[in-house]
């Protein structure tokens, strides 16, 4: 669904979400099916606005929402099931059954007697009898590499309940599987920001979504799912890099698809790590290096390669901000 | 670090900033007009020689009362901006400008005369105008006076209420970015501000209050190169007459220059065998100081924004923001922490400095006769083990304690003939050492009890915390808010390092 719809809650009131968090949302939309229009440039989107303020957080809830139709590919599932059956055994899995989570490891590939090829996992330490499952390719996305490889299996397989608001998830992400979006991993963005303040907008702000006479409640978190506010055995789509610690390369390989800056300090310290990354930077008018970043992003965009900028749906841009759009050549 | 804004706070800045109403009030006053207008003209015809010794403090004392004159709605007279002390000084002073600068004198002299005059008035025309202003508000709460100057807060805040006015907040200008307000209050030119009062509003209506021959209009510049959306941006207001006046107090590039190489407070330009430059960040702070810190190391800040302990931290230097309080000591500059770790050595104080004084005259009469190569080699024959020169620079430095290692300090003195003191050299320093610890800890420990007793939003506003140690109460620093930092770097003296210095007022409110 689009972010029309959608409320916030203050006090014991919901409060529709203003235009320009709706613009912001629509935004990293865009931007998300944009960018993946031109694979060979990479995309430059700068604001500069009256506060920093939820801006990157509704950003990245944009991004986040114009990729999760890839969890519906035919394609993807056939090369999930393919990368997983080519793990060694003995390779720490994440395995989701219904809304729980149990910790696995690979054992094989079999048939499944529906005639599926399927996976074998083994969800039960062997000490205790080594429980197995086979789970067949159509529900392959149900299984995922685990990030602790160090992690036991467990005698007595409770699994963990999964902390996703489905019907909120559900409703806003159309026909996505809001257990299987929220076990997946596919790092979309990177978000650079202020840990306290992006922990408070993503994870204790309360949003709404009507259903009827219904007002269906989640966070951000719900549809973001930063990495460093999961639980072990959730999937995430976005990680948070603290602008205290950009100080240092990040740690492991991946080139996200975006990153978003919330921030000029975030983005004057880190942009160097990000450069094959499509940016969105968000600058906050009162911020000490407000002039300094966009010096940068005038210099940017001065150096431009020919052609077109990209240009977007622009409804409920806020008067009193400012915006750059341009392409740069991978 | 921003104070965390709600989404209903954030909706609210939004609407402020779409729908922004500037009321502007200008303010009439032939004689302060003058004064600016003359004032203009006297620094024009001094040009450079403005920088001289003779004229520097003259000129400083003008300019900072013209500009407080003009953003401070106190009396012309007051205090913050006046003292007759001063002016009394000045006119002594001023009597030998006849012989030394003839063709300026008279003009010096009526400048002098017209301040007097100024002060002897008693009037307050920002004072009355803002007055007059409260007066026809219905009601002032969620109202803010934004004090251009955050020294003037405290005196202006006990003014307003010998006027009964206790119920205007008064703020900084790095308060601005905490919240939304319903109403702000400006006195001053409108850029003699940060743009972003006016391109991001704290509040839906702003009244500004100006003297008549100062721009009222905000100077609103296109933040990126790429064209607009329709209705995005405020539209750049039309240009009007500026006072050249003004210009003086535009910000401009600062010249670090003009500071690198000035005498430091309580220091002496580097010798020839000193550590003579080294990587240095330029911080502005708050009542017109400057203050280098050497870019590779490390400070005691105190973060207002964080919370408990991690108010008071040391940071690397680079990691050093507006909005941070740095340390610096009060008359006179220089290391805040040998006083106090003096302190703590008791009466072992003198002999100890007077120890490692000594082995450091040592060095540097060595590096002189020989130079750096040829020390290096003597140094290594007598058993040291890393005298490279970058070491060297390093040991004869002020504000290095001693070597790492035991045998360079005995290589050291064994060259000097007195092989026999190093051990008990060593132990000395280490003394030193150890003291500068303690210190150290000492000082944050207290600092960190000081800043957790003190109202936040009164050392936010004013920008400014006056401190002592209990164990060297002599010792009188002060917390200053970094209003800019120059990153650089700078090479600068290792002597101008960490000693403050006057700034123009013109880079005062660069925040």
């Amino acid at each position: 669904m689009s972010a029309t719809g959608l409320f916030y809650a203050q006090v014991k009131d919901w409060i529709p979400l203003p235009a320009w968090a709706r613009f912001l949302i629509e935004l990293g939309f865009d931007a998300s099916v944009t960018a993946a229009e031109m694979p060979d440039r990479r995309l430059v989107i700068a604001l500069a606005l009256p506060t920093r303020a939820y801006a990157a957080s509704f950003c990245v809830t944009g991004v986040v929402v114009a990729r999760s139709g890839m969890d519906d590919d035919r394609d993807q599932l056939i090369a999930h099931y393919e990368r997983l059956s080519a793990l060694p055994s003995g390779t720490a899995l994440t395995y989701r059954k219904g809304n729980r989570t149990f910790p696995a490891q690979f054992v094989g590939t079999s048939t499944h007697f529906s005639g599926e090829p399927c996976l074998v996992v083994q969800t039960q330490d062997k000490k205790a009898g080594g429980m197995t499952e086979q789970v067949p390719l159509s529900r392959s996305m149900a299984v995922a590499i685990a990030e602790d490889q160090t992690r036991r299996l467990p005698k007595n397989p409770t699994g963990r309940q999964l902390q996703v608001q489905t019907e909120f998830v559900q409703r806003w992400l159309g026909g996505v599987d809001p257990l299987r979006f929220a076990t997946k991993t596919q790092l979309d963005c990177v978000l650079v920001g202020n840990l306290r303040d992006s922990f408070a907008e993503i994870m204790q702000t309360t949003f709404g979504i009507r259903c009827g006479d219904r007002i269906l409640k989640g966070t951000l978190q719900d549809i973001i799912r930063v990495k460093r506010f999961i639980r072990p055995g959730e999937g995430y789509r976005c990680k948070l890099i603290p602008v205290r610690d950009t100080g240092r390369p990040p740690a492991g390989d991946q080139c996200p698809l975006f990153v978003v800056f919330d921030g000029a300090q975030g983005f004057l310290r880190a942009r160097d790590y990000w450069r094959d990354s499509n940016w969105i930077v968000l600058l906050d008018r009162t911020d000490p290096h407000f002039q300094e970043a966009a010096d940068l992003l005038n210099a940017g965009y001065a150096m431009r390669p020919e052609g077109d900028d990209p240009a977007f749906m622009l409804n409920g841009f806020p008067r009193g901000a400012a915006i750059l759009a341009y392409w740069e050549v991978r | 670090m921003a104070t965390q804004i709600t989404l209903a706070s954030a909706d609210r800045l939004y609407a402020a900033s779409a729908s922004l109403q500037l009321h502007r009030i200008p303010v009439p006053h032939r004689l302060f007009k003058a004064f600016g207008t003359a004032r203009r003209r006297f620094l024009k015809r001094l040009g450079e020689a403005a920088g001289d010794p003779y004229w520097v403090e003259f000129c400083r004392w003008l300019s900072r009362f013209h500009f407080r004159a003009m953003v401070t709605p106190l009396p012309f007279h007051h205090p913050a901006l006046y003292l007759v002390v001063d002016a009394a000084r000045f006119r002594q002073h001023l009597a030998t400008s006849e012989m030394l600068y003839p063709g300026i004198s008279d003009e010096a002299l009526a400048l002098l005369n017209q301040v007097e005059q100024l002060a002897g008035t008693g009037e307050k025309p920002l004072l009355h105008g803002l007055l007059r202003l409260l007066r026809d508000l219905d009601d002032l709460t969620g109202t803010a006076l934004v004090v251009r100057d955050s020294a003037t807060c405290d005196p202006l805040e006990a003014l307003l209420k010998e006027h009964g006015i206790t119920r205007l907040e008064l703020i900084s200008v790095p308060q601005l970015r905490e919240r939304p307000f319903r109403r702000l209050i400006v006195t001053g030119p409108a850029h003699w501000f940060p743009t972003h009062l006016f391109a991001a509003p704290r509040a839906p209506e702003v009244y500004l209050l100006h003297y008549d021959w100062a721009s009222g209009r905000p100077r609103l510049e296109p933040v990126f190169a790429a064209p607009q959306p329709e209705g995005a941006q405020q539209a750049a207001p039309e240009p009007e007459a500026v006072d050249p006046e003004e210009d003086l107090f535009l910000p401009g590039s600062i010249d670090v220059n003009q500071y690198l190489h000035q005498p430091g407070a309580g220091g002496n330009v580097g010798s020839p065998a000193e550590p003579t430059e080294l990587n240095a960040r330029l911080f502005l702070l708050e009542d017109q100081k400057g203050l280098f810190l050497e870019a590779d190391s490390t400070t005691l800040v105190i973060d207002a924004e964080a919370a408990g302990i991690k108010r008071v931290v040391r940071k690397a230097v680079t990691n050093v923001d507006p909005g941070m309080f740095l340390l610096v000591k009060q008359g006179g500059g220089g290391d805040y922490i040998v006083p106090i770790a003096d302190s703590l050595l008791g009466d072992q104080a003198a002999m100890a400095r007077a120890t490692q004084r000594r082995w450091k005259e040592m060095l540097r009469a060595l590096v002189t006769e020989r130079g750096f190569p040829g020390a290096r080699v003597r140094l290594l024959e007598c058993g040291g083990l890393r005298p490279n020169e970058w070491n060297l620079r390093n040991w004869m430095a002020v504000s290095s304690i001693r070597p790492w290692a035991f045998e360079d300090l005995a290589a050291i003195l064994m060259v000097a003939g007195q092989a026999d003191q190093a051990e008990e050299c060593w132990r000395v320093m280490g003394a030193i050492d150890t003291a500068h610890s303690r210190a150290g800890q000492l000082l944050r420990r207290q600092l960190l009890r000081q800043v957790t007793q003190t109202d936040l939003q009164r050392l936010q506003r004013n920008g400014r915390m006056e401190f002592t140690v209990d164990v060297a109460s002599e010792v009188r620093m002060v917390a200053l808010r970094v209003l800019k930092v120059l990153p650089g770097p700078f090479r600068v003296p290792a002597s101008r390092l960490s000693s403050p210095f006057d700034v123009e007022e013109r880079y005062a409110w660069l925040g």
